[in-house]
């Protein structure tokens, strides 16, 4: 187990949830687009997580040498799989002079509640800062750690 | 009082031969872990330096990658320093021996 495994965790969940940030930000940002490059809607997009090993290689290159040897322990990081567009109906307004309106004179707007996004972000952020509060409790002990050999 | 007792000291100096032959004998030598330890902190540091730059001259695309390799330099360099302080403190202890 390396020395620096632990910021290589809480540093891909920083990643991740700057991510999720930025995701919730252009959520924000399109609530009323109507108008996009594929056509129809802004569609509200959703970030999937997944799992990250750190030590895979470690134990690929490892294993001819000594199978008795101890084990790399296996830290699991987070990555972004995907961004992916959410399945949700556009809302219809009757907007007959608007230029995305419809024959019947109605304009599809992107189902986005700006509220959930806005909770959405304050959950993001927290994470990030939860993250953080991880990579600096490895700092402070390893930290104390070092202040061992002082004096 | 018999003095020639003292040609018992000879014992000591053929330890000290097999050891050195036995550390020959084996494994890479100190001061190839010391060179390759502080080639180590320095190449972080110069990873640190460059990641500095990049933020100052705002090419820096991952932040938090950035942080995490000025973080590692820092705490390399304190670790080394540590341990050199260890050594030298040491080596003066042993200078300083009543003999």
């Amino acid at each position: 187990m390396g020395f620096f495994d632990g910021y290589d965790v809480a540093t891909s969940g920083l990643g991740a949830q700057r991510t999720r940030i930025n995701t919730v930000s252009a959520n924000i940002a399109n609530a009323q687009t109507t108008h996009t490059e594929e056509g129809g809607p802004y569609k509200k997009q959703n970030v999937v997580f997944q799992e990250l090993l750190l030590n895979e290689q470690d134990k690929t290159n490892n294993k001819p040498t000594n199978p008795n040897a101890p084990q790399p322990t296996p830290l699991s990081g987070v990555n972004v799989k995907a961004v992916i567009d959410a399945k949700s109906e556009p809302i219809m307004k009757y907007e007959p002079n608007h230029p995305d309106a419809n024959a019947e004179g109605y304009v599809a707007y992107p189902n986005i509640n700006p509220v959930v996004e806005m909770v959405d972000l304050i959950e993001a952020m927290r994470s990030y800062e939860a993250n953080l509060s991880a990579f600096q409790t490895h700092k402070a002990i390893d930290n104390k750690t070092i202040d061992i050999l002082k004096a | 009082m018999e003095i020639n007792n003292l040609s018992g000291l000879q014992g000591l100096g053929n330890v000290n031969k097999t050891a050195n032959q036995a550390n020959l004998n084996q494994g890479p030598s100190f001061q190839d872990m010391l060179k390759d330890a502080m080639h180590d902190v320095n190449n972080q540091q110069v990873q640190a330096y460059d990641a500095m730059q990049n933020i100052a001259t705002g090419r820096v695309e991952n932040l938090q990658k950035a942080i995490q390799q000025i973080e590692e330099a820092d705490l390399s360099l304190k670790l080394a320093l540590e341990t050199k302080n260890k050594a030298i403190s040491a080596y003066k202890q042993v200078m300083q021996m009543q003999v």
